[in-house]
């Protein structure tokens, strides 16, 4: 599903490579985990794979079509099959809950579309964002601002927006920092339990092996820019 | 005095000012947008909007009474065009502040990037729009009896009417209306920054001066005709030999008045800063600051005129008064934001309070000081360029004269001269600030 081949990426005027030589293929409907520590290039490759990066050589498949960040046209094409959860999981705070979800489908709208959705919300739209509210367990959010959240609720609107996108891939970044163990526990079930269901490849990225172990088919480690030691796929 | 005859120019006033405000919306939202969204051409969008807003209010009025005819029609379409290149400029620098991250996390959904400026930066600024849309509101009121001067309509034509009337007593009445216009748009202002929704009431006053000013759209053709009349701009022999003395006098309009106003700010800013002066005193020079800021130069230069004769001097006093309250409220603040322990330090070696101003507020305060009249230049180079066409000499007394005379290929040259005036002016400060700034 996802092939990484002899990825390089090198941020300007930074001493060594963010990413060395990577090489990593995903399987269709498979989990994986990365794991390594801060600036270890997590979130760089991760990137990479939505197309925010411009790799120095290498190339990266998604879907077996290459992620060519110099053809914007087909970049969007391939992102609104990846969805994205960031680090930061980063909304719009000014914007109720249900528009930061549905924003999850801002790549198939048209601008006059997301104008309108911006101003007014149809019956069906609205129902649509409650219902994948309903699946990470905030179903009662959708008029909140998202402002108010607090960091675990924001995290299940993030994955929320990713499910309304519909997508192939979901890239996760660190989708349980800062969240406690128990609720760091829910949240990776729900993303997992999510995956499973819509029949979505999922790579996440975290810092704790058990967790990680438990969860994923697959572990890798990223060790300053290079894949270090795999564990071999569970069950896929 | 009838109180109607007040009525009808007061609303013109807010007329014109909202529905130029609201076109100005209209037009420089969406440009704002595909500038923030880097389309093909948005840099060259965005700089020429910034040249554009070079070209000063008034003369754009001027031309815009010669093109869409005497009346509000032709105030609303010079505040429309200016207030287009302002809002368009500065609308997308605010949606350019939105985090990245934000609208990354958007467009990893394959979103376009006007998608992503719709749905994420749009919403994330609102605040920030709301009140700089008030904030253009504001200055449009001022503009908008400084149009009326040349024939656009509003409390400027009336003023003028009154003056060639030899009328002063309505002169003293309609600068007093506008001064309580100017105060009630200010607190607008302030209760915006408050709860920015408010911004929205300048809406229902633009449509309903749009309806009043009956849009300049069913004289399209008729514009576009006299724009073309007027095409090419030519400067005869006797209108060359007289453009350096032109330019020489607009610079000394700007230069003299602004250092009359440095002069009289220090001592009104010093007097005014809650700090030296006793309280009640302090008060009343912070009203008369208000009341000098509150009437624009050109309405100033109107009256000197009468006062002191046409030419340079008029032009110079009234941009001196006028900046005299700009620079007097600001040199105030400045001399507020010092630091107590060292005036507390001159206090203790027993200096009275001037002695304290004198030798504690201005040496400490005079950076932002410096800085301030420096903006101010820069601001009343821009001024100069139109206070002529009121009489007061200069480049806008040539473009004014040409167009009283029907001679529209000079007076496009003049146009063609003050923007490049007011840019040349806009770089030199660009140039000034970067060697300011530490
Ligand atoms: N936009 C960027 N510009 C320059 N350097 C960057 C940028 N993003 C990441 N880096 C650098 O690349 C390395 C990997 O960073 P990152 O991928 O964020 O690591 P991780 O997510 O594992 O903590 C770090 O050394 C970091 O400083
Ligand atoms: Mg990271």
């Amino acid at each position: 599903m996802i092939s990484v081949e002899r990825l390089v990426v090198r941020f300007p005027g930074a001493a060594r490579a963010a990413l060395n030589g990577i090489d990593l293929d995903v399987l269709p409907g498979e989990r994986l985990a990365i794991l390594g520590a801060s600036g270890s290039g997590k979130t760089t490759l991760l990137r990479a794979i939505a197309g925010f990066v411009t790799p120095v050589s290498g190339r990266i498949l998604v879907d077996g079509r290459v992620i060519d960040t110099h053809d914007a046209k087909a970049l969007r094409a391939q992102r609104r099959r990846i969805g994205m959860i960031a680090q930061s999981h980063d909304m719009v705070e000014r914007l109720s809950v249900e528009r930061n979800v549905l924003a999850g489908k801002l790549g198939a709208w048209s601008a006059w579309h997301a104008l309108r959705a911006l101003v007014h919300l149809t019956p069906g739209e609205r129902a649509e964002a409650k219902a994948i509210l309903e699946r990470v367990g905030i179903g009662d959010f959708g008029r909140r601002r998202t402002g108010s959240l607090s960091g675990g609720e924001r995290q299940r609107v993030a994955i929320a927006r990713a499910l309304a996108q519909n997508p192939r891939v979901v890239l996760a970044d660190e989708p349980i920092a800062s969240l406690d163990e128990d609720y760091a526990r829910r949240i990776l079930e729900l993303l997992c339990r999510a995956a499973e269901e819509e029949r979505v490849t999922l790579v996440c990225t975290l810092h704790q092996p058990a967790l990680a172990h438990e969860f994923f088919h697959r572990v890798v480690r990223l060790d300053r820019g290079s894949i270090g030691e795999s564990s071999p796929p569970l069950h896929v | 005095m009838n109180v109607l005859n007040l009525a009808i120019p007061v609303w013109q006033t807010l007329a014109m000012a909202g529905a130029g405000t609201l076109i100005a919306v209209a037009l420089g939202a969406p440009l704002a947008a595909y500038i923030a969204a880097r389309a093909p051409g948005a840099r060259a969008i965005y700089l020429a909007l910034g040249a554009l807003r070079a070209i000063p209010d008034l003369t754009l009025a001027i031309f815009a009474v010669v093109v869409v005819g005497i009346g509000p029609a032709a105030g609303v379409t010079a505040l429309a065009v200016f207030y287009t290149a302002m809002v368009g400029k500065m609308f997308a620098e605010l949606l350019g502040t939105v985090s990245r991250p934000v609208l990354e996390s958007l467009e990893a959904t394959g979103a376009s990037k006007f998608s992503v400026v719709l749905f994420g930066a749009l919403p994330s600024a609102s605040t920030d729009l709301l009140t700089f849309g008030a904030y253009a509101f504001e200055c449009a009121i001022r503009a908008s009896v400084v149009v009326g001067a040349v024939g656009a309509g509003g409390i400027g034509t009336e003023i003028v009417g009154s003056i060639n009337a030899l009328d002063y007593r309505r002169v003293a009445v309609l600068i007093a209306v506008l001064v309580g216009i100017v105060w009630v748009v200010d607190w607008f202002g302030a209760q915006v920054r408050r709860q920015p929704l408010l911004a929205l009431a300048i809406v229902p006053l633009g449509v309903a001066g749009l309806i009043g000013s009956k849009p300049v759209v069913f004289a399209a053709a008729h514009a576009v005709k006299t724009f073309a009349a007027m095409w090419p701009p030519v400067l005869d022999a006797r209108a060359l030999a007289a453009l350096p003395v032109a330019i020489f006098e607009t610079l000394e309009i700007a230069v003299v008045g602004t250092g009359l106003a440095a002069l009289f700010a220090i001592q009104l800013g010093l007097i005014a800063a809650r700090r030296f002066a006793p309280a009640p005193v302090a008060y009343a020079v912070r009203r008369v600051l208000d009341v000098l800021r509150s009437v624009p130069e050109v309405v100033v230069g109107l009256i000197l005129v009468v006062a002191v004769g046409i030419g340079p001097l008029a032009g110079a006093l009234a941009l001196g008064i006028h900046s005299a309250g700009v620079l007097g409220k600001l040199f105030a603040e400045s001399v507020e934001n010092v630091p107590v322990a060292a005036l507390d330090a001159l206090a203790a070696t027993g200096a009275g309070s001037v002695a304290i101003a004198t030798y504690g507020g201005v040496p400490l305060a005079l950076g932002p000081i410096v800085e301030h009249t420096l903006f101010r230049l820069e601001w009343n180079l821009r001024t100069a360029t139109v206070v002529g066409m009121i009489g007061a000499g200069g480049i806008g007394q040539a473009l004014f004269n040409s167009q009283q005379t029907f001679h529209y290929h000079e007076m496009l040259a003049y146009v063609l001269i003050t923007w490049g005036f007011v840019l040349s002016a806009e770089a030199l400060g660009k140039r000034f600030a970067s060697t300011l700034a530490p």
